[in-house]
């Protein structure tokens, strides 16, 4: 196919792209070496020289705010490169002090933070939990010994003789006048006796009045006395429990005193440690009854509530973190960055129907272990967390940790919790995650800016230069060591590299992706491994090629057979007018694949529209209709400068029953336009495929070589002679055509038009010249833009013959207006 | 009898008694007498005696009790007294019904009406522990303080040797003490009587101490308080012949009286 152009300097010659331009291949001789084998490990990032630098700057400036978002594609390698980067640097840093809370015997529910030198934290709860030992033995041991025992028995027989003889001198007066006193069950009484008997009523009643009314007077005085003795024995009972008392006190202090004193000799330098333990020791003192008990206790059936055991857990020492193993700062990712996973959390334990808790039962959160050093968070998982992200943020903006517990927050328990000191929070943050979440988090997150202000930004491309290549091939050693992969020979690198140009739809430059590097890599690997091969080759790189795409070319394959079989009705011979082959493409599994979809136009006298079909039934999206409006403001302009725009135009895409989106194809609609009203028909060998401006000019658009490709495959299906796919020319660098398209090409099977313009493109459809308007305003005969000017006036002229109102100039489509 | 005729008799109690009103001294008197049943095989039979002096007093009508615990008065009936002995025997039963199971004694348990002193002298066991009704202001139980030493009247006879070997018995198994009290006067000298305690102590392998007495109440009282001793032995077959005044020392000493036969 060869058209000439009249009236135009333009031979398609000129826009017929050469066989070297449809695929940028690798050259060799840029890749010094055999194998992978051959090259060393590439240590810094490939392609993310920005990135490694404002890493670096993050974790270097120590300053409030600084937390990092990594923000770039999934599998973009951004934390491999965070690990390496941070680790290197977190390894020569100070280790952070261990941290854990013990208890406050002040504010029982606040248990208080403690902070010690790392490594020093697990010798105190060792020596915690050996002093508690050292004091059940040693406390009952005191208080058994016969020191003890005797200054006991001397209060209580001090006091008890001093009793006794008060008693005994009362009895004897008593006695005197004939009266006992005797002891009843629950006291003292005194009564008349007789021969040592108790007088009774009628005893007493036959006694001489007088002697009576003596008894009387005088069991009177002696119950004056009884009761000033019985007084004075419940204040010296009294005296006595407080002698007890204090007794106990000294015995427990110089008791816990001794075992407390070393402890305090080897904490000596921790002031906190040293508070902390002058409190046990106070505690202990005044809870020695409960030491005492212990060993009483100790293995009988415990009972209710309150017939538990006595518990020494407030003597513990809850250590959160253990820095002792530790080499440099910490370096932690929480996969699962829940609120408490992130915040900790307090946990209670079930006792008797009731939820109980305390300073043991708080459990330290990825942000304790981060303190000192670094948190990696996936901002994804972290922002779909209930209330995880507010809970960073105030951490972050409080620079401390605390614990609180979200159903006590929120009201949805009322067991009682506790409040845990705060602990100073020294961390540095970092999130990664798609640029969209930076996005979202910087639109509508005032904090976001303040708090996270170095954006770490992962380019998803790099220049295709020869150095580039080369680091690239080095790269794939380094992956290839890593993953215990076979060596890829040159010719397999050189594959890759194409492949990394076509992922990016540039032959210019290269892919950074990671992840799909890595799964190229190891797909082919397995490949050559089921061929018995000892190095990966560029046909096991193909394989893997191939096989990825037919694992997701289902849909892609059902479509072509939909149109070799005429379901869906596409014409790849002779030619028709007002009808084109343009090219769509889908994406399904993040796979990209292409095939031609006919579009058609019908044009007719009218007012100036151009009506999109698929807008008018709700399949346009707004990227699709703006390329209409533009065709048709397009139109307008270069036909209808003098003469009222009298068309009406309708567009299709036939059998396409889903949304239409995008502007690819406004090129393609705006050539069915034309040839529509030119009358000069389109020829189905050749697709076109670009969007249009309201110059004409062609502008660049996506999945170009999928677009092709789908184009040639059903092409070369139908066993066409040629066929041909127009491009816009800015598209050309975007080419990375499959090996037998570029094959084909070079056959003369298959043609690709690089247009600039519009006219170039109708040009190469039609086989006819666009022709350019003279300096008089007309346009060369037997051009098509002529016999569009010429069916434009026409319609004109018939418009005004009929005496309607000119149109008015709005020139789209505008069927949204007429629905208001 | 000579000391010599009896030593390798090794008279063994076959019924121990327990004899308590409403004292605090009770337990520990049941505690000593489930551990001599034990050790000697022998039946433990309980009685508890309501004093009828008590009863008595309740139904005066000008009488009036000052409780010990708060130093308050409160006019008093009959039926409070019957009651508060009634819980008291029954406590007194529930304790010794759970030692004896324990300790696998044969027991048995009454409540009687009179005076103590009485009511023991009626009753025919070999060893008989009184636990009487001390007039008690200050701590109660200081018999149970291990500090407190098992005292014994030294005497030749079979029932002091009796009650010798039952308190050496009761200080070995409590880990206390044993005092050994010589009377000053008695058929026997106390130089001879001396020597024949130290004789048996190393005959016996026994430790103790040999605490010279005078004959009366008083100077019994006197020392023993010195000693703040937790049990009294003394041997005596019939109450009567017992040279001390029971009641005073019941009374004054506060703690039991354990009596030999």
């Amino acid at each position: 196919m060869r058209v000439p152009l009249p009236g135009s300097t333009l031979t398609p010659e000129t826009i017929l792209l050469p066989v070297s331009q449809l695929r940028r291949s690798c050259d060799l001789a840029s890749l010094p070496f055999e194998t992978t084998d051959a090259l060393d490990d590439l240590a810094e990032p490939f392609g993310q020289e920005r990135a490694r630098q404002a890493i670096e700057f993050g974790i270097g400036i120590q300053r409030p705010g600084y937390n990092l978002f990594v923000l770039g594609p999934s599998g973009a390698g951004k934390q491999t490169l965070l690990r390496e980067m941070i680790g290197r640097q977190a390894v020569t840093q100070a280790r952070p002090p261990d941290c854990g809370y013990v208890f406050d015997f002040e504010h029982p529910h606040q248990p208080r933070a403690l902070r010690l030198p790392a490594g020093r934290g697990a010798a105190l709860r060792a020596d915690m939990r050996r002093l508690v030992e050292e004091l059940l033995a040693a406390i009952p041991g005191a208080f058994d010994s016969d020191e003890y025992r005797a200054r006991i028995d001397q209060i209580n027989t001090e006091i008890a003789e001093r009793n006794e003889q008060a008693l005994s001198r009362l009895t004897g007066v008593a006695a005197s006048d004939g009266i006992a006193l005797i002891r009843t069950p629950t006291g003292f009484s005194l009564a008349p006796t007789k021969d040592g008997a108790v007088l009774t009523t009628e005893q007493f009643e036959a006694l001489p009045p007088e002697r009576q009314a003596a008894i009387e007077k005088s069991m009177a005085s002696l119950q004056e006395r009884l009761d000033q003795l019985i007084h004075e024995a419940l204040r010296s009972r009294r005296k006595q429990r407080e002698r007890v008392r204090e007794l106990n006190r000294d015995v427990a202090r110089s008791t816990v005193g001794v075992l407390t004193e070393d402890l305090k000799q080897r904490y000596a330098d921790l002031p906190e440690v040293l508070t902390h333990l002058a409190a046990v020791e106070h505690d202990v003192i005044e809870n020695i009854d409960d030491f005492r008990r212990a060993s009483e206790l100790q293995g009988q059936p415990t009972g209710g509530p309150d017939m538990q055991p006595p518990s020494f857990r407030r003597y513990e020492v809850n250590l959160l973190l253990d820095h002792g193993q530790l080499e440099g700062a910490p370096l932690v990712f929480e996969d699962n960055p829940t609120y408490q996973n992130l915040l900790g959390r307090i946990e209670h334990i079930a006792q008797f129907g009731a939820l109980i808790t305390d300073f043991t039962l708080i459990k330290a959160g990825a942000l304790h272990r981060a303190n000192g050093g670094y948190l990696l968070l996936d901002a994804h998982k972290l922002l779909t967390q209930p209330f995880a992200w507010e809970g960073l943020k105030r951490a972050l903006t409080t620079r401390s940790l605390r614990i609180d517990s979200l159903a006590q927050m929120y009201s949805m328990v009322s067991t009682i919790s506790l409040e845990p000191e705060p602990i100073p929070l020294d961390v540095k943050v970092v999130l990664f995650g798609e640029r969209i979440w930076y996005q979202l988090l910087f639109d509508y997150d005032p904090d976001f800016g303040e708090l996270f202000k170095v954006a770490v930004d992962f380019d998803d491309e790099v220049e295709s230069s020869d150095a580039n290549q080369v680091r690239l091939a080095r790269l794939i050693a380094t992956i290839g060591r890593r993953q215990a992969l076979l060596p890829l020979t040159r010719t397999a690198v050189a594959r890759v590299i194409e492949q990394r140009a076509r992922d990016i739809e540039d032959n210019e430059r290269l892919s950074a992706h990671m992840q799909s590097l890595i799964d190229l890599l190891t797909e082919a690997d397995f490949i050559a491994r089921q061929r018995n091969h000892r190095e990966i080759d560029r046909e096991h790189v193909d394989a893997a090629i191939d096989a990825q795409l037919t694992r997701a070319g289902r849909i892609s394959e059902q479509m072509r057979q939909s149109i070799l079989r005429g379901t869906l009705m596409i014409d790849t011979e002779g030619s028709k007018a007002g009808q084109v082959n343009g090219l769509a493409a889908f994406s399904v599994g993040g796979k990209l694949f292409a095939h031609p979809t006919r579009i058609t136009a019908s044009t007719r006298i009218g007012d100036g529209q151009v009506i999109d079909v698929q807008r008018e039934v709700q399949l346009g999206g707004p990227i699709h209709s703006k390329g209409v409006l533009i065709l048709s403001s397009f139109l307008a302009a270069r036909f209808s400068a003098r003469n009222p725009h009298s068309l009406r135009a309708s567009i299709v895409f036939e059998q396409v029953y889903s949304e239409v989106e995008g502007d690819s194809a406004s090129a393609a609609e705006l050539c069915a336009l034309l040839s529509s009203l030119a009358g000069i028909p389109i020829l189905q060998s050749v697709a076109i495929t670009g969007s249009v401006n309201q110059y004409g000019e062609l502008q660049p658009i996506g999945a170009v070589n999928e677009k092709i490709e789908g184009f040639f495959d059903v092409c070369k299906a139908r066993d066409s002679d040629v066929h041909a796919v127009v491009i816009p020319r800015a598209n050309v660098k975007n080419l990375m055509l499959r090996d037998d398209v570029v094959e084909a090409a070079g056959r003369g099977e298959f043609q690709v038009y690089a247009a600039a313009s519009i006219d170039e493109a109708i040009g190469i459809l039609t086989g006819v010249p666009a022709g350019e308007r003279s300096p008089l305003g007309d346009f060369p005969a037997g051009s098509v833009n002529r016999a569009v000017a010429e069916r434009l006036d026409q319609y004109s002229t018939i418009r005004q013959s009929f005496g309607m109102p000119p149109p008015i100039a709005r020139g789209s489509a505008g069927s949204r207006g007429r629905r208001r | 009898m000579s000391p010599n005729s009896t030593a390798g008799r090794r008279p063994r109690a076959s019924r121990v008694l327990i004899a308590t009103e409403s004292s605090s001294d009770a337990d520990f008197a049941i505690e000593a007498g489930i551990g001599l049943a034990a050790a000697t095989g022998s039946c433990l039979e309980g009685i508890f005696i309501e004093d009828a002096n008590l009863v008595r007093l309740a139904r005066l009508p000008f009488v009036v009790e000052t409780s010990t615990l708060t130093g308050a008065k409160r006019s008093f009936a009959a039926d409070d007294i019957e009651r508060a002995l009634r819980v008291e025997a029954a406590r007194v039963e529930g304790l010794i019904a759970r030692s004896a199971a324990n300790a696998r004694v044969a027991w048995s348990f009454q409540v009687l009406q009179g005076p103590l002193i009485a009511a023991v002298g009626a009753q025919r066991a070999e060893l008989a522990l009184i636990a009487g009704n001390p007039w008690r202001l200050g701590p109660a139980a200081m018999t149970r303080s291990a500090l407190r030493p098992i005292a014994a009247l030294f005497d030749t006879s079979i029932a002091g040797w009796r009650g010798i070997e039952a308190a050496s018995r009761l200080a070995r198994s409590l880990g206390r003490a044993l005092l050994l009290l010589i009377p000053a006067t008695g058929p026997i000298a106390p130089e001879q009587l001396a020597q024949e305690a130290a004789a048996w102590q190393q005959r016996e392998g026994v430790a103790g101490s040999v605490v010279p007495i005078h004959g009366d109440t008083a100077s019994m009282i006197n020392a023993l308080r010195t000693h703040r001793v937790a049990l009294l032995t003394l041997p005596a077959p019939e109450l009567g012949t017992l040279a001390f005044d029971l009641a005073q020392l019941l009374i004054e000493l506060s703690c039991p009286v354990m009596i030999a036969r």
